[in-house]
């Protein structure tokens, strides 16, 4: 049985318990696989042996790539081919939880249209196939032609290989590379660093806590780690034990299963929080303490109840009522995210719902919201490297470069997900992708490079800090990989060596365990690095090979201690002594409707079926119903029955959603659960290629975004708020009509017949 | 006896479908595709059937897992010509797929309408195929098919204690809906067994069968109904 294999059910190994670290074994035993030392290879030969057994089954561990959360996998071979996805019971995020996007892995892996050979556009203009040198030797020539001119775009989260693809476009003379990753992401490190002094991604204990509200936040839709929270919501409402509003303008399937839902409308989530605020400072419930932290950030009296019920579009008394709740919960706890933070106040949204924690006392307590911290291997890869930039910062920056540009983008779409990017696209010189797939950008780029996908590679990520706690997984690759996929790290450096600035590593493994390495010298050399490892579990190392190797064995490393208490922001951190408030949503204007013209507020929403559109090119997926619409393959609107009513709109019927400049025409689904004068869009539609199971299907709601339209405070690009006309085109040719599953969501009080008492199976 | 059993706990349903495409992975489930789809031919094995209450903006909705119901007195057994579906010693309500002639008087008869007919041959282009269970036949067109409690897992299961000479304890066999889901509001087991999980659910007060006003005996156990309460004082 070799490293990363193990029989079901086999407890965890761990190594040094003490302290502040343990060494994380999961799935119980050693992964060994990826060793490739010649004193190794006694471990690795056994291993080939029992797998070589026609027709076993052989467990191995793995780690989801398909969002950045970090959930551990357990992945079924037979015949070393991988069958079947289940997520790992003691898995450091999820808890043997996994989405259906990470359960479609599967079909990414084997997906018949995978990218598996280097390809180069030719003299004809289309691309061709080329051998990994020509095709390296093609990106590196345009790169060293114009390293200034050089923008790298990297879709992989936080960790390792950003750090990687940092310290590649440092070494190349490029400006830091931009981290594609979801707006919010960005916003919420800064509403966090404006309202505790750290720019870090709150961890919510929300299994421990007693009432939860969350402003935005579509934790069980896929945001931050699904798995993760649907556990912790299990635990929150076990035998109704604790409860969850939802305050959020789309009934997404959070809202569904919160026990209350507040439909504010859309861009007013801060203001909501500023008026909640009002009550409950003058409920007489919050501390002297806690009213003083909280002045200190808003110093500006709340609106009154009066003027958030009407600004918010929400009834009085349930605003009320949530206030009272709040005030006389023993665990209260405020989340944020989402749509609260996707607008252009979505800065100041986020800071006035975080502060709500700060009057609730839930800063840094059990039930609380917690600093999400991580062990920082992405700097420690990255050197001296800047650090990423935001998406935005791409069209800014390929605006006006010329035919010299080079865009190197890795395991990202920009083109399908950015808005008016096909302008500043068009002018780019030379186009690199690393993409496993013909997506939108791969599909027009220069030089194609197929990388491996999650289970054919060799991994080490820092999940999301979810938990709070810091930990850097590990898992070797499951399967070989197809055709010519290598690993996007070791693209990275075959890219560097192409363009004669090589690293000093071979691969992206070894990179890592050279991190890890340094890691165990420094420690040693002084135990005070707050940063490195404790002795104790150096102690148990002789030296740092052995010390890599256990990690590696182990499948990563985590930290114990807890989560630790977020700092509370001081009145001094703005530089010149003065005490400084914070962005108020409460002053700032409502979003104006255009004047003359019926208007909707159009909401982009990751449907589980498909994620950022990552899962539109699985069938397993396409043929899923929306949990909600019920709508299977392709794209749909969602309209309020009361505005379908008003417009003569049906279900089926389709409709044109027309933008600032552009228009799009898609199947309407309507909704009794949609806020009037909302339409939600789901994104991943409308895709060039991108296989055969996604290509032309549905529409790019993506197109409707307005570039211009960025975050306050951060320049990310605010993807809500965008105002857009609704009108009826026809009824539906029949290849046109929605897919919608079975008779799609009823009244409750349709059901045919009753239900009864169970007789507990008896036959 | 055994009687396999599943209860699921509505109140931790989320309605995330995960269930839904780990059982299509578990039983090589093929997908239709848009049109086939859209002539209702979707072949889901575990559908989750949604429901709101209530008005806007005071509305929730309610989600449902369905699948079939494995009754003691199945409706979709006496009506098969050639007794293709037939119900086991342990309670399953089996298929056997090379006896079926296609009359669908099954599918007919089932008022959970869980049974799905495979109007052509199953298409797995290549490599898609490499994904494929080797412990569950892939079924040709003309055949009906529906959820099995994923009787290879229990199979499985068997082996395996009977390699270890013991008996199958409550909890070596999940199925795979059960084990994707992440808030674990499904379990699997011996109804007959007093002591397992899935008997102990059966016997809350917020369970229910589905349709039992039809008497159909379901294995399947939903429960339901609890609502959040303020702590007293």
């Amino acid at each position: 049985m070799s490293g990363n294999e193990s029989k079901r059910g086999e407890p965890r190994v761990t190594i040094g318990r003490r302290d502040f670290f343990k060494v994380y074994a999961a799935a119980g035993v050693a992964v060994l696989q990826g060793c490739r030392r010649r004193d190794e290879e006694w471990i690795e030969s056994p291993a080939r042996r029992s797998t070589a057994l026609p027709g076993a089954s052989v467990w191995r561990r793995s780690i989801c790539g398909q969002c950045g959360a970090g959930c551990e996998i357990e992945v079924r071979t037979v015949d070393r081919l991988a069958k079947k996805i289940e997520g790992l019971p003691s898995g450091f995020v999820n808890a043997g939880g996994v989405c259906a996007l990470g359960h479609s892995a599967l079909q990414e892996l084997y997906h018949p249209d995978r990218v598996t050979e280097p390809m180069r556009r030719g003299a004809s203009g289309e691309l061709e196939p080329v051998s990994w040198e020509e095709a390296l030797e093609s990106a590196a020539t345009a790169i060293m032609a114009a390293p200034e001119a050089t923008t790298v775009v990297s879709g992989a989260p936080s960790g390792p290989l950003l750090g990687l693809w940092r310290r590649l476009a440092a070494v190349v003379g490029a400006p830091p590379p931009v981290h594609w990753q979801s707006a919010d992401l960005v916003v919420e490190r800064e509403a966090a660093r404006l309202t505790f002094g750290e720019a870090c991604r709150p961890a919510y204990d929300m299994a421990r806590a007693d009432y939860v509200l969350s402003i935005g936040a579509p934790f069980l839709d896929g945001w931050r780690s699904a798995a993760h929270f649907a556990g912790a919501w299990a635990e929150l409402t076990a035998d109704r034990r604790g409860k969850l509003v939802q305050v959020e303008a789309r009934h997404s399937l959070t809202a569904a299963n919160a026990d209350d839902w507040l439909p504010v409308r859309p861009g007013s989530e801060g203001f909501f929080a500023r008026g909640l605020a009002g009550l409950l400072l003058g409920s007489g419930t919050v501390g002297e303490e806690e009213r003083a932290a909280y002045e200190m950030l808003f110093p500006e009296a709340p609106p009154d109840l009066t003027a958030t019920a009407e600004r918010c579009g929400i009834d009085a008394s349930r605003i009320e009522r949530l206030a009272a709740e709040l005030a006389r919960s023993r665990r209260p706890l405020v989340m944020v995210g989402g749509s609260a933070l996707d607008g252009e106040n979505g800065v100041a949204a986020g800071a006035a719902a975080l502060a709500l924690n700060l009057l609730l006392g839930a800063v840094g307590r059990e039930g609380g919201v917690f600093a999400g911290v991580d062990f920082g291997f992405e700097d420690r890869l990255a050197g001296d490297a800047d650090a990423a930039v935001s998406p935005a910062a791409l069209a800014d920056r390929l605006d006006g470069a010329g035919e010299s540009s080079v865009l190197v983008v890795s395991e990202a779409d920009p083109l399908h997900g950015m808005p008016g990017f096909e302008a500043a696209f068009e002018g780019a010189g030379t186009v690199i992708a690393l993409s496993a797939f013909f997506d939108d950008t791969a599909l027009r780029a220069d030089v194609v490079l197929p990388i491996q996908t999650d289970l054919e590679r060799f991994q080490a990520v820092e999940p999301d800090p979810v938990r709070g706690m810091p930990a850097l997984l590990i898992a070797s690759p499951t399967v070989a990989p197809r055709g010519e996929a290598r690993h996007p790290g070791d693209v990275a450096l075959a890219l560097a060596a192409a363009a004669g600035s090589a690293l000093p590593w071979p691969g992206f493994q070894e990179a890592v365990e050279a991190s890890l390495s340094d890691v165990f010298t420094a420690t040693r050399a002084d135990a005070e690095d707050a940063g490195a490892l404790p002795e104790s579990l150096i102690a148990g190392a002789l030296n740092a090979r052995q010390f890599v190797r256990r990690t590696t064995d182990a499948g990563g490393l985590v930290g114990t201690a807890g989560m630790r208490r977020a700092p509370v922001r001081s009145a001094q951190v703005d530089g010149d002594g003065a005490p400084a408030g914070l962005p108020d949503p409460a002053s700032m204007p409502a979003p104006a409707a255009p004047a003359g013209v019926e208007s909707f507020t159009l909401i982009p929403f990751e449907s589980v079926k498909s994620g950022d559109g990552r899962g539109a090119n699985r069938p397993w997926l396409q043929e899923l119903p929306d949990p909600l619409s019920t709508v299977m393959w392709g794209s749909w609107a969602e309209v309020a029955t009361e505005d379908a009513d008003r417009l003569g709109i049906h279900t089926g019927d389709i409709v044109r959603l027309t933008g600032t400049a552009v228009e799009i025409d898609l199947p309407v689904i309507v909704l009794p659960t949609v806020r009037p004068g909302c339409v939600g869009v789901p994104v991943g539609g409308g895709y060039a290629d991108y296989g055969r199971y996604a290509r032309g299907r549905g529409v790019n709601v993506n197109v409707l975004l307005d570039a211009n339209r960025r975050v306050a405070g951060v320049g990310a690009f605010a993807q809500s708020g965008v105002r857009v006309r609704v009108e009826r085109l026809r009824r539906p040719r029949r290849s046109e009509r929605p897919v919608i599953y079975g008779r799609g969501l009823r009244q409750a009080e349709e059901i045919p017949v009753g239900w009864a008492p169970h007789d507990g199976g008896k036959a | 006896m055994t009687r396999w059993g599943m209860a699921i706990d509505l109140d931790r349903c989320t309605g995330c479908e995960a269930c839904v495409v780990a059982c299509a992975a578990e039983n090589n489930i093929q997908t239709v595709g848009e049109e086939q789809a859209r002539e209702g031919r979707a072949m889901h094995w575990l559908r989750i059937e949604r429901y709101y209450e209530g008005e806007f903006p005071n509305v929730r909705t309610r989600f449902m897992p369905v699948l079939c119901q494995q009754c003691g007195a199945a409706p979709c057994e006496p009506v098969c010509p050639v007794y293709a579906t037939y119900r086991n010693p342990e309670g399953l309500n089996a298929m056997v797929y090379s006896r079926c002639i296609g009359t669908r008087f099954c599918a007919n008869n089932c008022p959970y309408t869980v049974r799905v007919f495979n109007w052509f041959d199953a298409e797995f282009p290549a490599p898609l195929d490499s994904q494929l269970n080797p412990d569950v036949s892939v079924r040709p067109g003309g055949v009906m098919e529906k959820c099995t409690f994923c009787v290879q897992r229990i199979q499985a299961g068997k082996d395996e204690a009977a390699q270890e000479d013991r008996e199958v304890a409550d909890g070596d066999i999940r199925t795979a809906c059960q084990q994707s889901c992440p808030t674990k509001a499904i379990t699997f087991g011996d109804l007959e067994d007093p002591d397992s999980g899935v008997s102990k659910w059966a016997e809350s007060p917020r369970a229910f069968s589905l349709l039992g006003d039809l008497d159909t005996r379901p294995g399947v156990v939903y429960l339901s109904g609890s609502e959040w309460r303020e702590p007293a004082e």
